[in-house]
């Protein structure tokens, strides 16, 4: 085909769909706003998601494991072990804490309550030590496998990590991932049931229109094609809308939520779109759309000879 | 310019609307396709654009075997020729500038050539000052008028119209016919389909006959 032919006829193309859509401007808000529900539900969870795993990575950031030593353990003793650790391939980083440093640090927790410390004869508090695991082995069973391996022949008294919480914080996150993932899938498949429908509607109220165009010699591109690009458009501008819909919840709510963060999760972090996440978003907006026009239209060729 | 060679079309693979029908068209002729009703009149224009293809026989346009055109090559052939309706196919939330202008979009003629055909078209059926005006607001004569313009925009080979007075009083009838035979003077040729004999008899070159589907006959 001569190029400036198809340069014209895509212009045309383009105009068709805006004028369709100017024209059918009821039943398009109808779907542009179902479409930007269902995406600011998605977009939504995918936040709450995402900012699961960063706290779970600045959780596994702050994790530590101490473990303390029976009051019977020498110096000798805590050495070799010590010295032991390090060498493991799992640590990045060992602390010392004599019990004069750990009743230092008590007191500094305690400030303004030190009266209760001073009731006591002698520092009870036992040497212990601060391990901190590199980032690939922060995960449960690694944590675990580490604390028994650890254990046998040492002279250790207890050792702390959290251990319940690490488990608990894992599941809830593993079914709160799971949840998100299949009420997504939903949400996905309604949405492009929806444009699909609508975009069978506008088939079928125009397809008086549509035999016409074909009567008079419009291929089959020239009469799909705006059918897909209405689509497409009414995916992206969903897309768009729910984003300012996010937008504005997190510039109203978000200043509050942080403190909310930092004061239940110890952590004022959040994560909230960034421009590749908010482009995708209107991207996957658009082939929703577009994939839902496709299967409407689908069928044209068959319908009007 | 067409030749129909022994072709028959039947729906559902036994109601007969055309049986065994031969006849040729040169280039340039004002045919007329008379018959009463039910004797396959639109049924052989249908044909003539494609859409209906027929059962047996063949149907040569232009050196073309139409008879098993493959659907693609459709639209392209359907570019060529221009069909007025009976029921008019205008796009009724389209203004009649639109309507006109279609057949050329659909080529990818650019916007000015399109605006300065389109002008010449309308003021060919003397409705340039109703340029902007939905089909609807028209009157019958005028949305025949409008269907005409749009199916000579393009300057087709061939231009077909099914029943084009049938909805029309005897004056606006004879106005329409008038300017078929001019745009048969620059060279188009033209196939009406019409019951109305006496109208064939005035206007056509050559007349052919459709009597209970299938004998034909021309004069």
């Amino acid at each position: 085909m001569n190029p400036a032919k198809a340069v014209i006829q895509f212009r045309y193309c383009i105009a068709s769909a805006l004028n369709n859509l100017r024209r059918n401007l009821a039943l398009c808000l109808v779907t542009t706003s179902t479409i930007a529900v269902m995406f600011t539900i998605c977009t939504a969870m995918l936040l709450v998601l995402l900012n699961l795993a960063a706290f779970m990575d600045t959780w596994a950031d702050q994790l530590q494991i101490i473990v303390y030593y029976n009051l019977q353990a020498t110096g000798d003793d805590m050495q070799r072990f010590e010295d032991k650790i390090a060498a493991r391939p799992e640590v990045a980083h060992v602390q010392h804490v004599s019990p004069a440093e750990a009743l230092s640090l008590l007191k500094s927790a305690l400030e303004g309550q030190d009266g209760i410390l001073q009731a006591l004869p002698d520092n009870p508090l036992p040497a212990s030590l601060e391990i901190k695991l590199r980032s690939e082995y922060l995960t449960t069973e690694a944590v675990e496998g580490f604390v028994a391996g650890i254990t046998r022949g040492a002279p250790v008294a207890d050792i702390e990590y959290g251990q319940r919480w690490l488990e608990r914080f894992t599941a809830f996150f593993s079914i709160a991932r799971l949840t998100c993932l299949l009420l997504g899938v939903f949400l996905i498949i309604f949405t492009y049931c929806i444009i699909a429908n609508t975009i069978r509607l506008m088939v079928y109220s125009r397809r008086d229109e549509i035999e016409i165009m074909k009567l008079i010699g419009a291929g089959s591109l020239m009469v799909k094609f705006p059918f897909w690009l209405e689509g497409a458009l009414q995916g992206a501008c969903g897309a768009v809308t729910a984003l300012v819909i996010i937008l504005g919840v997190e510039k109203l709510a978000m200043n509050n939520l942080a403190t909310l963060l930092h004061f239940y999760f110890g952590s004022g972090r959040y994560v909230f779109l960034d421009w590749p996440m908010a482009c995708g978003a209107i991207a996957a907006g658009a082939l929703l759309g577009l994939a839902g026009s496709l299967f409407a239209v689908n069928r044209l060729d068959a319908q009007y000879t | 310019m067409i030749h129909i060679h022994q072709t028959s079309k039947y729906y559902n693979s036994s109601i007969p609307a055309l049986v065994d029908v031969s006849f040729k068209i040169r280039k340039g002729e004002f045919v007329f396709i008379t018959g009463p009703s039910g004797a396959g009149k639109t049924t052989l224009l249908r044909l003539l654009f494609c859409a209906e293809r027929p059962s047996s026989g063949e149907i040569i346009l232009s050196g073309v075997n139409i008879s098993r055109i493959k659907p693609p090559a459709i639209p392209a052939l359907r570019r060529k020729i221009g069909v007025v309706f009976q029921d008019f196919k205008l796009i009724t939330t389209w203004s009649v500038y639109e309507n006109v202008a279609f057949p050329l979009e659909v080529m990818g003629t650019g916007r000015k050539t399109t605006r300065k055909k389109v002008w010449q078209a309308l003021k060919w059926v003397g409705l340039l000052q109703k340029k902007d005006t939905l089909p609807l607001c028209l009157s019958g004569g005028e949305q025949q008028r409008v269907a005409i313009a749009r199916a000579i925009v393009n300057n087709p080979l061939l231009l077909l119209a099914d029943e084009p007075t049938g909805n029309l009083d005897p004056q606006l009838s004879v106005d329409i016919m008038k300017l078929f035979r001019a745009i048969n003077a620059r060279g188009t040729t033209i196939v009406v389909a019409t019951h109305n004999r006496a109208m064939a008899e005035q206007f056509a070159d050559t007349i052919v006959s459709l009597n209970r589907r299938h004998s034909v006959e021309s004069c």
